[in-house]
Formats: structure tokens, sequence, C-alpha cells
């Protein structure tokens, strides 16, 4: 038993001091990664998504799949805290590093996580393998990776997505708008979609869809 | 005596013919062991002593007609714009077997390349260069990776099919994928997924005309440096500091003494 400041922090920060040591321990080149990847418009663009989701689900003790998690800092402690009887979470990236890191950072979840040395790009037939499928699958980085409408897992799942038009080397898959965004994904049905802005005073745009491919 | 197949490829019209004679002719006053010439063109114009082998079809999108007609493109071009130099690693190409050497045409060959194969020869591995001078500070940080960023030359490459096994599989099975991610070109594409398969060129025997020798002491731009045996001109699109080995030539006379 905490305080009750700490009892009712939906992310216990505190716990984030074993992976912060880690990082300036063993990995100081990535601290700018990190603190990038717990900045504002993540905890917005995340949050909005996670609390979406929790409304939309209607499987009781999903298995949740994320595609390119990275550290999973902002997504994992929301989809534990709105979604709490999630049976296994799957976090699926090609950055070993970012998966070492995400083991320290979230170790009261690692009972039920499972992290998967992963490029989605190219193994995405991988995890069409495994005998555990997901009720819901979660990719924040569709910008970084081939189109969804060919990375779909399986009918009847929940697919909840973000792509952005952010201009970045990294961005193979920049989105102009929102119809290409929908073309790109292959949901037949759309349960929520939204577009933010990308940051604040941002140019750019974050585009969200929430839906399921039935065929 | 073994021989070796050297290769090289010419499309579109930034470069000239006048590039692989050239090439040609480095190679004839370097090359340590009898060597046969090749050039992937559909130019005219190539000196007698060079065969001209059609672009191979068999990997999808990549010949220069089909790499241009596609809407696969970004930033202006054509997603992994250097596609044809991808048939370099189709088993047998163009019946092809033994040791292969692959030469972008826009290098210069300073010096005989024996110390080069003596280092080929002694490792049993395929060679490439490696980009010595980047900051490999740099190369650490997680956006390297997640740009697919290169860490190799492909300026030359120096093999026998043997130890490049996998690669041409790999581009068979999914090149829809591989030409999407890595636009950058086909070093990105082998540095990311290949380059276990590769020993690298010392930096005693390559560097680069816009970016130096090694990080981080030694990255002098535009240096002539007779004691190394190739030098590459590899250059950043848009940036003014960077120099084409053409435009490099008319500033530089000790580069035309080489290149001709």
């Amino acid at each position: 038993m905490d305080t009750f400041t700490m009892d009712r922090m939906i992310i216990p920060v505190w716990e984030w001091s074993n992976a912060l040591n880690l990082i300036a321990h063993k990995f100081p080149y990535r601290y700018k990664d990190f603190a990038q990847s717990i900045s504002r418009h993540h905890w917005q663009h995340k949050s909005n998504l996670v609390e979406q989701i929790s409304m939309i689900n209607t499987h009781e003790s999903p298995v949740v799949y994320v595609l390119g998690s990275w550290y999973g800092a902002v997504l994992v402690p929301l989809l534990m805290h709105h979604i709490p009887d999630i049976k296994k979470l799957y976090l699926f990236d090609y950055d070993p590093e970012a998966l070492e890191i995400c083991y320290t950072l979230h170790e009261r979840y690692n009972h039920i996580i499972k992290r998967q040395l992963v490029d989605v790009n190219f193994e995405i037939d991988k995890l069409k393998s495994y005998e555990e499928q997901p009720n819901i699958v979660i990719n924040t980085s569709c910008e970084s990776m081939w189109n969804m409408n060919d990375l779909l897992l399986g009918p009847n799942v929940l697919h909840a997505l973000q792509g952005n038009n952010f201009p970045e080397t990294s961005h193979i898959n920049a989105v102009p708008n929102m119809d290409i965004f929908k073309s790109r994904c292959g949901l037949t049905d759309i349960m929520y979609e939204n577009e933010k802005p990308y940051d604040v005073d941002s140019a750019h745009t974050m585009y969200t869809l929430i839906g399921i491919n039935h065929e | 005596m073994n021989r070796v197949s050297v290769l090289c490829s010419l499309w579109g019209n930034k470069y000239s013919v006048d590039y692989v004679n050239k090439l040609y002719n480095m190679v004839k006053k370097n090359c340590p062991m009898p060597f046969d010439f090749y050039c992937q063109t559909d130019h005219d114009g190539l000196l007698p002593q060079i065969e001209r082998i059609d672009f191979d079809s068999e990997l999808p999108e990549s010949t220069p007609h089909e790499m241009q007609a596609s809407d696969n493109y970004i930033n202006g071009l054509p997603r992994l714009w250097d596609r044809p130099k991808l048939n370099y690693w189709k088993p047998k190409c163009w019946g092809i077997d033994g040791i292969k050497i692959a030469f972008d045409i826009d290098v210069l060959i300073l010096n005989n390349l024996e110390p080069i194969f003596e280092q080929y020869f002694a490792q049993d591995k395929a060679f490439t260069g490696r980009s010595w001078w980047h900051n490999m500070e740099h190369e650490a940080l997680p956006q390297w990776r997640r740009r697919y960023g290169a860490r190799n030359n492909g300026g030359f490459y120096m093999w026998q099919d043997h130890q490049v096994k996998g690669i041409w599989d790999d581009l068979i099975e999914n090149y829809k994928f591989i030409y999407f991610c890595f636009h950058g070109g086909s070093d990105n594409f082998i540095s990311t997924r290949h380059l276990d398969k590769f020993a690298f060129v010392s930096h005693e025997h390559m560097y680069s005309f816009n970016r130096g020798v090694k990080w981080p002491d030694d990255l002098a731009m535009w240096q002539y440096r007779p004691e190394k045996i190739i030098c590459v001109f590899n250059t950043d699109v848009g940036y003014p500091l960077h120099k084409d080995i053409h435009n490099s030539s008319e500033a530089f006379p000790w580069i035309k003494e080489y290149w001709q």
C-alpha cells in the first residue's frame, strides 16, 4: 500500500527511475529518444486512442498486439489503466535496445507482457502464425510502416491505427489526408475517426482510425 | 590463373558512357588479376573491351523503364532508386560466375587494387566499403536504425555468389517491402538486412572525396590522398559543398590525371 496520492496516479512514474538509470548507465545516447517518446503530443494522441478503444472494445480479457511499440512508455500504462483485464499484451518492435528499456520500464506488468523483436514490415506472417491471436491491434506509427491493409491481423479484430503527415526520413508512409489514410488502412467498418494537430502549433496532422476489417 | 568479373551499371541521362569507359581504363591500369568488364546498360558508345549486358528483369520493377514507370516515388525519386544494381546479387546473373567486383561508375581508382584483393582473399567474405567517415555516435542512435540508415558504401563490392547467399532470395520474396522501406537506395537495404555477410575495405584504402576518411579526426573534404586506392564521390542531394566527380575534375586537376 502506497500513499493516497500514489495509489491514485495512473502512471507510476517513480517506477521509471530504474529505466532512466538503465538508460543513463547503458544507453546514454538514447536519452533524447526516450524524452521524445514521452513528449506532450504522444500523451495527447495515445491517451485519446486508448480512451476510445476502451469504450469501443467488447472483448473480455482481450489479447492486445502493439506493432512498433518503441518503449511503450505511454501506451502500456494507459492500456493497463483503461483496459485492466488485458489477458496478454504483445509488444513488437525491431529495436532490441528499446525492448530492453521497455522491460525495465514496465516491470510491474511484465507478467502479462510478451516482447518480440520483429520488423513488422517484413515479418507480419510471423505474427499471423502465433497461436495466441489478438482481439485488439494497435499501431500508432503507421507512417513508418507498409500500408496497414496488407498487415491487418484477421477479421473481427479491432484495429486502432494512427498515422501522420509529418515529414521525416523515417516516415516512409506519411499520409497527406484522411481519405488516403483510410484507403491504406483497409478497415471496412470504421467505428471512430479523428484528425488533430500533430503537436501544439503544428501545421501537420495526426490521423486516427479505429475499426474492423470484416473481409 | 583466376579471372575476375568487373561489373557496373549505367542508366538514365545523369551519367554518360564516358564514365564507364574511364572506369574501364582505371581498372585496366590497376587490376592485379586478368578481368572481364561488363556494363549493365542500354547505352551505346562503350569501349569494345567492355561487354554490354542487358538489364536483368527477374526482379520485378527493377529495370530502369519499369522503375520510372511505377508510381512508387518519394522525394522526386523512385523508391530504392538504384534497383538495377540489385541484380548483382542474383547468382550467376548474366551467366557470370566466380569472383565479382562491382564499382559505381563515379569512383576514382588511384592505385593498384592488389592490397584490397589480398584483404578480400584473406577474409574469405564478401567485401564492401564501410562509411568510416560517418559520425559513429550518430550511427548508434535509434533514429539511424529507424530510418534504415546505411553503414556501408556500395561504390565498391567484391564477392562470390556463395558469400552473399540469401540476398537474392530476400529480394525476390520481399521486393515490394524492400523498395518501400529502403527508399534511400540499395546501400540502406544491404546495411539493414545483410551487412553480416560483408567484411569492410580498410579506411587505409578507401575514402570519400566529400566526407573524408575516418570519423572523428580525418574528415577533410576535397583532399588529394595519393596513398589511397579508391575514392568515392557520394553526395547529399542539394548540399552545395558536395561535388560530383565531373565538377570536381574541373576544379581539381589531379582528378583528371586519374579519371581518363
